[in-house]
């Protein structure tokens, strides 16, 4: 089908696209450059000129959350002043360790401990347990504000709020914090959360006091309109005169001329081998008899059968997805940054990074439809009043302590 | 054999050129052509087609200290155009989403005016990109150039991909500033 991409380009602005038909014409020196660059970075190409797999082979890529622990880069130059430094600071870094891990603490909460939190709330990184990267001259990204840089102020997660994580309320089950049915999200402008929450929010004493929740920000505006444009291709596709002058022909023609030439049991046995596939009766149509007497709706009837192919394919894909993910990654990951930041101006704790430590924001866990998860603290009286962007729907989620959250479980 | 070698094959018509570049360059060029189609069949065509494409264009260019840009240019043009003219919808679709991530680096209410020679924008994004230190370039390049998925950036430079989106988010809001500085928007 060729009208959902046409769509799409009539979407895409002939600025963006000159835009981007520009990067050809970046200066030679910088091709260069970000040629030898990346692959300093990584393995290089094989023969067939396919390349390898750049899976973290030296782990990198599963370290923590960046706000925690800062990142871990390598870099071709200064390797052993900056080797020798890391080395003490490492030593430091471990005898920190050890004495936390001794004291009981432990460097991250786990979610075993049944004293500790599901998750950290802080953005500030211990930074004793970690050497700096002192090999670098670039800005670190935990304090991107310093930045001489025209961007919005993404929110990092707020660490001017102590949360006394002794008195958190948790769901008293994992089940008791669920909505009964989350598979279709929430609608926009729509707040879902289980009963057992309720009742809680509402009680006085539970006004400033925090609660473990999860929140689903669902509904995306053009993932939805998208979806029902391509719905309406269908529809539309499937309502062709010309399936439909086909299907009236052949429904005619099956009940008055083929089916009165056999017998019940004969009759009974075709069906059979229709259904398998074995013979198909619409062929059977078109050949004895339509086209003989139409040859041109013939004609009509395959193309149209063929636009009705593409689309239902097309709108089988829009149903997965993956294919939805590629064509709008770029705006759902500012739409969540939006509405991120969003509540973290109105004091809500919340961060994009759940306690099994996945990251949302990673490719595999983000869902077109029941879109993004944050994690964290609210008050009774924030969940009671909790602000909307009426273009969203929510489900919140109250959390059960040391549950088992993985994104799965979204 | 050096670049200036083979531009003297190319001008001197001389059909060797393409056998020589196809022997330096002709991995690279499949791997970018690769990266952006993910079909070993089309990036082969793609990297012929290029050959033919440097064959029409030297002369009058000669590119003898620049021939593997000069070549990466080309390819990158075929690629993108077989991925839009191919009926391969998901790659198709890929494409689409980088350029429409480009509309983040236009105030809604501009437009570039049709005159504007995409070699003008081209120099003007080179300027940013110099602004940049140089792991974010290379990173702008990867995904903007190269067609590369966030995922892949983040193996390669080992981020989470959540903190290459987020670097691309900026980037891209920084070079929206850039270029209505530079008054092309």
């Amino acid at each position: 089908m060729k009208n959902d991409h046409e769509k799409m380009n009539n979407d895409v602005s002939s600025a963006a696209e000159t835009l981007f038909d520009a990067m050809s014409e970046v200066d030679d020196d910088l091709i260069l450059r970000s040629e030898i660059l990346s692959e300093e970075a990584s393995i290089p190409a094989d023969a067939t000129g396919k390349p390898h797999s750049t899976s973290g082979v030296d782990g990198r890529s599963d370290s923590s959350p960046i706000h925690a622990v800062g990142k871990s880069r390598r870099h071709s130059w200064t390797i052993v002043a900056g080797s020798i430094a890391a080395g003490v600071l490492a030593l430091v870094g471990l005898i920190v360790l050890i004495t936390w891990a001794t004291s009981g603490k432990g460097l991250f909460k786990s979610k075993d401990d049944p004293t500790t939190t599901p998750y950290s709330t802080t953005a500030a990184p211990p930074a004793t347990t970690t050497p700096p990267d002192i090999t670098t001259d670039e800005p670190d990204l935990t304090t991107m504000e310093t930045e001489p840089s025209t961007t919005p102020a993404w929110s990092e997660p707020s660490s001017d709020t102590t949360i006394p994580m002794d008195q958190v309320r948790y769901a008293p089950d994992e089940n008791a914090g669920l909505i009964p049915d989350d598979s279709e999200g929430a609608g926009a402008g729509e707040v879902l959360m289980p009963y057992a929450l309720m009742e809680e929010i509402t009680k006085p004493e539970n006004r400033d006091a925090y609660f473990a929740v999860k929140i689903q920000v669902c509904r995306f505006a053009f993932v939805d309109e998208y979806i029902a444009d391509q719905e309406a291709i269908f529809e539309e596709a499937r309502k062709d005169p010309a399936i439909v002058r086909f299907d009236e022909a052949f429904r005619i023609w099956l009940n008055d001329v083929y089916m009165p030439q056999f017998t019940p049991e004969e009759w009974a046995a075709i069906e059979k081998q229709d259904s398998t596939g074995d013979i198909d009766l619409h062929e059977i149509f078109i050949e004895e008899y339509w086209s003989q007497t139409n040859p041109d709706d013939v004609t009509a009837y395959r193309d149209a059968m063929a636009r009705l192919s593409d689309a239902e394919g097309l709108y089988a894909e829009v149903t997965r997805s993956d294919y939805v993910k590629d064509l709008y990654a770029g705006k759902l990951e500012s739409a969540f940054y939006e509405e991120w930041d969003r509540m973290q101006a109105l004091g809500y704790h919340v961060d994009h990074v759940l306690p099994a430590g996945a990251d949302i924001l990673d490719d595999a866990n983000l869902d077109i439809y029941n879109g993004f998860t944050l994690t964290g603290y609210l008050t009774g009286e924030q969940i009671a009043n909790f602000d909307i962007d009426a273009t969203h729907g929510y489900i919140i989620t109250w959390l059960a302590e040391g549950g088992s959250l993985t994104p799965a479980d979204a | 054999m050096d670049d200036n070698a083979i531009v003297e094959l190319y001008l001197a018509r001389d059909e060797n050129a393409i056998s020589q570049t196809s022997v330096k360059y002709g991995a690279r060029l499949r791997h970018i052509s690769y990266g952006i189609t993910e079909s070993t069949e089309t990036s082969e065509e793609c990297e012929n087609d290029t050959y033919m494409e440097a064959w029409k264009r030297i002369p009058p260019h000669e590119p003898r200290t620049y021939l593997m840009p000069f070549l990466t240019r080309i390819i990158r043009a075929i690629s993108i155009n077989r991925c839009k003219h191919d009926n391969r919808l998901k790659r198709k679709a890929y494409i689409l989403e980088l350029t429409s991530e480009m509309e983040e680096c236009i105030p809604s209410s501009s437009s570039i005016e049709r005159e504007l020679e995409a070699k003008a924008l081209g120099e003007s994004i080179s300027r940013f990109l110099r602004s940049l230190p140089e792991e974010k370039m290379t990173i702008f390049m990867r995904r903007y150039f190269y067609l590369d998925k966030a995922t892949d950036i983040a193996k390669r430079y080992g981020y989470k991909e959540s903190a290459v989106r987020m670097m691309l988010l900026r980037m891209r809001s920084d070079l929206r500033a850039h270029l209505e500085k530079e008054g092309l928007l």
